[in-house]
């Protein structure tokens, strides 16, 4: 369970990272106008409406595409940030990837069963995320926009893999050997009375 | 009665108005707080921080408490509500009066952020666990979904009210929370006091509005005799002018004083007027400058002048209490653009002769942002070979790695030319760049001289040594935001 807790707080963290991200690399390269600041919180928002409610997609699918939609976007604004494409393209990688925020919640508590504790764990990262990224981008700038995403997107689906796949890899080997077991009580069967 | 008991519908709606409350609540929460501590990058993190926290104390005792002691605390807390924003300012002021220090000021951010935050972030847990455990999950779905359009409604009441004053915002926060008395505790007789309460703090909103801040700039900042004068939210700040009882005018943007009026003289000459005397531009782009005191003096030299500023609400304050429009009404050289300064000059077409930048010092990412190697490259790009740049240092230039020697040394990273100044009568240093400055120093000291005869101007062949200590600001390097921030904050809270 405890791991569970720090999968929900790095998302958190993570979640953070993203949304600010966006946000810092089209001020950056585009517009410091509310506008900027509006179409994030909008698409981030309208993505997690759209993750809590689908179900066409596998959790890790949306996981792998958070950070290719970021990284795209990302190249999109800094390469082409007047193109009449970039806002429309960069508005559906938001969205895009505000679908596993929608969908994180959900998923989480089918494990962790308590809605107290998952919204806590993952505002708690979101807040240190906040804080982090703060100190991050003042000290490192633009480096830290590409690789903060990087390495904690990474680190999350080795931990999605490992604590899932474990789950699901420990309910197999028991299905499994409730299977082997079977015979050996079917063979135990009490003979038939003649 | 227990939420369980409550339908499906009605659950929604409270949790539809609980994200709409949310949204209002961390838009007033965040500019209020951050104007009572003074707007840096650092106390805006910091603000955000406490208003997150206040959100998991919600999460974390949600579940934690009885029906009875919740319905108790949301009940204290609503009325609560309605003596925002006024009792923090007041508390503020009354703190600051009696010597009390950072802790202090931290504890009232953190009470305060419970109280706005955790009062709506408890709710959805507790809607979550009704009813039978397998409609969980999907109780989940449904009521975060609900809680997420409320909040984009809340968000879009926010867009509605921006360059206003707080009242209509207030109102909507007030009726929402109203609601949600009704909807929760279903008592009449809390929520018939709670409206007459209400009503009565509605029709002395002003008063108490600016009757609050005024004594904030009173106690708190040191303004003999402050009266606010005017006071809106813009989608980027809070803009404030305020009157001391000697007449001087103060700009205050998100509790930091922009300029006082007799900076301002200094400011546009040494900024503005002085270069534009000696290019004698074509063209003049001015970034910033709000109150656009310093656009006629720039058109007397100028062939074709145009302002950009970002803020809506500073150029309707620049208008209303610095430069009447109708001072303006006269000048056909002259267009202004609502925009971001980096924007507008990426867009722009046109060869400049003179970029005056007249925006605040680097003490945000996006202030800070038009300080950099990477600004000045993209100004560049925009000027004559001859144009000249017209930057203000923000303090003294000297020879260490601090915010007026690291805007130096990122100008003299882009440009060929750059002369330097330091005028004590305006308390700070001016810098001017180009690729081929069209004036010489004794152009400049010529005129200098006659304004403020104490003016020193930078050796340009020793200017190297200044700044050689200095990393060039640029946007992978804007560490100054931080420390810059948090001197300023340790220094006015911990000292």
């Amino acid at each position: 369970m405890i791991m569970k807790k720090i999968f929900c707080f790095l998302t958190g963290i993570f979640f953070s990272f993203m949304q600010f991200g966006f946000l810092l690399s089209l001020q950056i390269n585009v517009s410091s106008t509310y506008l900027t600041y509006a179409l994030v919180t909008i698409c981030w928002m309208a993505g997690i409406l759209a993750g809590l409610w689908t179900t066409r997609f596998k959790p890790i699918h949306l996981m792998l595409f958070q950070p290719v939609a970021y990284f795209f976007s990302y190249y999109l604004v800094t390469n082409a940030p007047f193109s009449s494409f970039t806002f429309p393209v960069a508005a559906i990688a938001i969205i895009g990837s505000g679908m596993w925020g929608g969908r994180f919640f959900p998923e989480m508590f089918r494990s962790i069963q308590r809605a107290d504790s998952l919204l806590f764990h993952e505002n708690n990262g979101f807040l240190l995320g906040a804080v982090a990224f703060f100190i991050g981008f003042t000290m490192l700038g633009r480096p830290f926009l590409v690789y903060s995403p990087l390495i904690m997107s990474l680190i999350l689906l080795c931990m999605y893999v490992f604590i899932f796949n474990r789950k699901n890899a420990t309910a197999e080997n028991a299905s499994e050997s409730a299977i082997n077991f079977m015979p050996d009580i079917i063979n135990r069967q009490p003979p038939e009375k003649d | 009665m227990d939420f369980s008991e409550n339908g499906r519908l009605k659950n929604m709606l409270i949790l539809l108005l609980a994200g709409a409350g949310l949204a209002i609540a961390q838009f007033i929460m965040v500019r209020d707080f951050v104007t009572i501590l003074y707007g840096e990058e650092v106390v805006i993190t910091l603000v955000t921080a406490a208003f997150f926290a206040g959100l998991s104390i919600g999460y974390l005792v949600s579940m934690r408490i009885s029906v009875p002691v919740f319905k108790a605390l949301f009940a204290g807390s609503v009325f609560l509500h309605l003596t925002f924003p006024f009792s923090y300012r007041y508390l503020a002021a009354w703190m600051d009066n009696a010597g009390v220090k950072g802790y202090g000021f931290l504890t009232l951010l953190f009470i305060y952020a419970f109280i706005f935050s955790a009062m709506f972030s408890a709710i959805l847990p507790r809607l979550v666990h009704t009813g039978d455990e397998e409609s969980h999950e999907n109780n989940l779905k449904t009521f975060y979904t609900a809680e997420v359009i409320g909040f984009l409604i809340g968000f879009i009441c926010i867009g509605l009210t921006w360059n206003r004053t707080l009242l209509p915002l207030i109102l909507i926060y007030w009726v929402i929370v109203g609601i949600l008395i009704h909807l929760i505790l279903n008592s009449r007789l809390l929520l018939a006091a709670y409206t007459v309460i209400a009503l009565t703090v509605v029709f002395n909103f002003e008063q108490f509005d600016y009757g609050s801040s005024s004594k904030l700039y009173r106690d708190k900042h040191g303004i003999k005799g402050a009266n606010v004068l005017y006071s809106v939210n813009s989608p980027y700040q809070k803009v404030e002018v305020v009157k001391g009882a000697d007449g001087t005018l103060y700009l205050y943007l998100d509790g930091l004083l922009n300029l006082n009026s007799s900076d301002l003289k200094d400011l546009n000459y040494f900024l503005a007027e002085l270069p534009a005397m000696l290019v004698k531009p074509e063209k003049t782009l001015i970034v910033g400058n709000g109150t656009l005191s310093s656009v006629k003096k720039v058109s007397l030299y100028s062939g074709e002048t145009v302002s950009v500023e970002l803020d809506a609400s500073v150029i309707n304050a620049g208008y209303k209490f610095y430069t009447p429009p109708e001072k303006l009404a006269g000048l056909k050289n002259w267009s202004l653009h609502n925009d971001d300064g980096k924007h507008f000059l990426k867009k722009y077409n046109g060869v400049l002769n003179l970029i005056i930048m007249d925006v605040p010092s680097p003490l945000t990412v996006q202030e800070a942002y038009l300080h950099t190697k990477e600004f000045y490259a993209l100004a560049k790009e925009k000027l004559a070979e001859n144009g000249v740049i017209s930057v203000q240092l923000s303090g003294e230039l000297q020879r260490n790695n601090r915010t007026p020697a690291r805007i130096t040394a990122a100008l003299k990273t882009v440009f060929r030319d750059v002369v330097v100044v330091y005028s004590p009568q305006a308390d700070r240093g001016f810098a001017y760049a180009s690729q081929k400055m069209p004036f010489s120093i004794h152009d400049y000291l010529d005129i200098a001289w006659k304004y403020d005869p104490k003016i020193g101007v930078y050796n340009p062949k020793r200017l190297h040594w200044f700044i050689e200590k200095a990393e060039p600001l640029s946007v992978d390097h804007m560490e100054v935001v931080l420390r810059r921030g948090m001197e300023r904050f340790m220094d006015r809270y911990f000292d």
